[in-house]
């Protein structure tokens, strides 16, 4: 009782620093709810194959004791395969035998494209492994809403963008139906963005390696976290000390992370996803058939602009939330200028939330993400189906299988490539849109300039 | 603040979560799974361990007078030609080479409790052929290059090629990637087609290998229950077998003509061809294959089959079998299913475990 007093205590937070709205109030729980809900009747029904089939083939590489790269299968640093092996302990604990089947009605699949597959894994490890999913969105909703509380002084300000993260719909479908794991990434970034406020930088270094070695978007961030530190900390002894701390945090993390793999000698196996990328390009889909190259540009001048911003934060000395959020929020959305997959756009989502404290029109590119990336994320539609229909009677795979080929054929021309194009299409204006609200007004002035200077007295 | 408290608290179970994960995934080994059996009469007794949760099976197959196979050779040379076409693999994976692929399969064969294992080049294997001498019986060559090097196969010798001496002599042949002896290199790197009728040499039967592309019209192959048994996945039969072809056992998959998975009888050997380029479904097939003892003689129908659940502890059970005098059964028990962990095989001949 007394232990359960003391977290309730913590989480309601009455400190001087912030007022004092709970967390744990009426709207917020009402929130949580139909956000759960919703999770988890998209998670029993909708699961994207190809993904999920993976971390089932990981979860059994693990299992039969060859770590995450002896056994091909996983394809990413190391991290978000370390909560595999979390989520097998689980699994094993609650008694998850079967992770799935090679489905014989689902073979016409296979045709669509090369992505789509028919081994099919069960409801009950699906929804197993959407549990993690859940809990971060959970926690990064909390987190949300500290910030902007923090910021703002305003509960009802927090709730809003608690309600925005929770309830956003490529959000939820991003781990309900898609099963990545990009709510991870944007948990620990955000944890290593208040360690950062905070002047925790030990935690903060720790928090930003995990981040970036579970999806590398985070990594773009260390010139900007640098130069906070260095600008925080008016002497310059005291700045030393915070930066070592800092560095210290991501090598140590780097190097307990990659342990495993130093000593069996598959490190290079673990940075696979960036250098074959460079080598064949990234043929996910059409706009990505622009190559590898394109987007190691494109990487270079998000580190660009995240190193001016860190040089302003230095500069001027200035620390300010707005400052520290816009340089995330426009570093992020030059990334995303190499269209993004539909759940990398987690990792924009907050850093528009936090900007629209400062300016009510980034309200513009949020709505028309909600709309696009949803649509993208969403665009395999019946296909996602298959695994409730091949495991239960709750739907017939047959008659299935004859909806998802009306849906997908002609491929070019197919609802479904429709639906996906268009989305993404959405999905890339607002992430532009972004851009132009930040930029646009100081683009105009220079062409209204330009047009005045060439116009003859 | 108590802000601090509850941010050390996210900070430390996210920090435990990773570092929990990572022990777990790296101090697993195949200790966790056990197997054994024994003999009862008629019965075969059997009894699992695992410190997890997995699913099992075990089956009995009764493979006639086929004498299990104890070693196997895998025929690689980088510098002899090959003949396997490139595939597409997920972005970030390792190109699926031959190298790679061989890596892989030998450590899926070592999940599966088959270790004596040796990779050979060309010379390698010719001088281990000859050596194997008249009895190469309990022997088996997993070749995946898409030509048999001219070493052990060519245009020359034809039909008494090593190759063919040593597979009629009791040895076993598994074949993946291409048209089963359809090319053969040469140490330069070169791959030629043979003028003769491969197909008549080692299936007995001319045009009975599938030339054209692959069909996506795909049915279970129902005449015997190992396509869900052994839990095959390799829904291909480009290059594969016709399922027409006499002193066979197909498995898996068909189109009504060929078939993904075909043990053929050649000589006292035996001739196993796996359908389609390379993948991992075709590699896991296999490995489940070759794991299980499955040939050209096992019965259509399963001798003794269990299927079940352990659940971090142990389970014992008893499978009726009808075992008869001088037959070779080979009993495999895997964990996993379709995401096979651990795998062990036995050899059984009258009322003896070999």
């Amino acid at each position: 009782m007394e232990i359960s007093s003391k977290i309730k205590a913590a989480l309601t937070e009455k400190d001087s620093d912030s007022v004092s709205m709970p967390f744990w109030c009426r709207s917020v729980i009402i929130v949580l709810i139909i956000g759960m809900a919703a999770r988890l009747l998209l998670g029993v029904f909708m699961t994207h194959i190809y993904d999920m089939y993976h971390w089932g083939v990981v979860i059994q590489n693990i299992y039969s004791g060859n770590g995450l790269y002896e056994l091909t299968g996983y394809f990413y640093t190391p991290v978000w395969g370390y909560f595999l092996g979390l989520e097998a302990v689980f699994q094993d604990l609650m008694g998850v035998t079967d992770i799935g089947g090679h489905i014989t009605e689902a073979f016409p699949m296979e045709n669509i494209a090369w992505y789509y597959i028919s081994t099919v894994t069960t409801p009950a490890f699906n929804i197993s492994l959407k549990l993690i999913f859940l809990i971060s969105d959970i926690v990064v909703g909390y987190l949300i809403f500290w910030l902007i509380r923090d910021i703002t002084k305003d509960g009802r300000k927090a709730m809003i963008g608690f309600a925005l993260w929770f309830l956003c719909p490529f959000v939820i479908s991003a781990g309900s139906v898609i099963g990545m794991f990009d709510t991870l990434s944007v948990l620990m970034t955000l944890v290593a963005v208040i360690m950062l406020r905070k002047q925790r930088y030990l935690e903060s270094g720790v928090m930003l390696c995990i981040a970036t070695l579970t999806k590398f978007f985070p990594g773009f961030f260390i010139l900007i976290f640098i130069a906070y530190i260095m600008a925080k900390e008016n002497d310059k002894g005291a700045a030393t000390k915070g930066l070592a701390m800092f560095l210290a945090g991501i090598a140590v993390t780097g190097f307990v992370i990659f342990l495993p793999q130093l000593l069996d000698g598959t490190i290079a196996d673990t940075f696979l996803f960036i250098t074959s990328r460079l080598n064949e390009g990234t043929g996910f889909d059409d706009i990505g058939s622009i190559g590898g190259y394109v987007a190691v540009i494109i990487n270079i001048l998000a580190l660009a602009v995240s190193a001016v911003f860190a040089m302003r934060i230095k500069r001027k000395g200035d620390t300010s939330d707005r400052l520290l959020f816009d340089a995330m929020l426009v570093t992020t959305a030059v990334m995303f200028l190499y269209p993004p997959l539909p759940q990398y756009v987690l990792m924009l989502l907050p850093f528009i939330l936090f900007a629209m404290l400062y300016n009510k029109r980034y309200w513009i590119p949020c709505c028309i993400l909600f709309i696009g990336t949803s649509m993208a994320s969403l665009a395999g539609g019946f296909t996602d189906l298959v695994a409730i229909a091949a495991f239960t009677d709750l739907m017939d795979l047959d008659s299935l299988m004859g909806i998802i080929n009306g849906y997908t054929t002609p491929y070019s021309g197919s609802p479904m490539m429709i639906i996906g194009t268009l989305g993404s299409v959405i999905q890339y204006i607002g992430i532009l849109s972004v851009l132009w609200i930040r930029y646009g007004e100081r683009i105009k002035g220079m062409l209204r300039r330009r047009s005045d200077e060439s116009v003859p007295e | 603040m108590k802000s601090n408290t509850t941010f050390t608290i996210i900070f430390a179970v996210i920090l435990a979560a990773v570092l929990i994960g990572e022990v777990f995934v790296y101090t697993m080994d195949q200790g966790r799974y056990s197997s054994d059996i024994s003999l009862n009469g008629q019965d075969l007794e059997y009894s699992l361990g695992s410190r997890g949760s997995q699913p099992y099976s075990v089956l009995v197959l009764d493979n006639g007078d086929f004498e299990p196979i104890e070693r196997y050779y895998i025929y690689y040379d980088p510098d002899y030609g090959s003949k396997v076409e490139k595939v597409q693999v997920p972005v970030g994976a390792r190109e699926l080479t031959q190298d790679y692929y061989i890596s892989q399969l030998v450590k899926m064969l070592n999940n599966r409790g088959i270790t004596d294992i040796t990779i050979m080049n060309a010379e390698e294997l010719r001088d281990a052929m000859a050596a194997d001498g008249p009895d190469s019986s309990s022997k088996g060559l997993i070749v995946l290059s898409g030509a048999l090097p001219y070493t052990i196969y060519n245009d020359e010798e034809k039909t008494n090629s090593l190759i063919f001496r040593w597979i009629t002599d009791g040895g076993s042949m598994y074949w993946a990637g291409n048209l089963l002896g359809a090319y053969y290199s040469t140490a330069d790197g070169g791959v030629l087609p043979v003028s003769f009728d491969y197909e008549y040499g080692f299936f007995g039967t001319t045009d009975c290998l599938n030339k054209g592309e692959e069909n996506s019209q795909l049915s279970d192959i129902v005449s015997n229950g190992y396509r869900h048994s052994l839990s095959m996945m390799n829904n291909r039969v480009k290059y594969g077998v016709a399922s027409s072809v006499p002193r066979s056992l197909a498995a898996g998959y068909t189109d009504g003509t060929y078939v993904s998975a075909a043990m053929v009888k050649l000589g006292d050997g035996m001739v196993c061809a796996l359908a389609g380029d390379y993948s991992n479904n075709q590699r896991h097939d296999l490995a489940q294959i070759i794991s299980s003892g499955i040939c050209f003689s096992t019965q259509p129908e399963i001798g003794g089959y269990s299927r079940g659940e352990v659940k971090r502890g142990t389970v014992t059970g008893t499978a009726e079998v009808d075992f008869k005098p001088g037959v070779y059964y080979s009993v495999y028990i895997y964990y996993g299913n379709y995401f096979p962990v651990y795998g062990k095989t036995w050899g059984v001949k009258d009322g003896n475990i070999l």
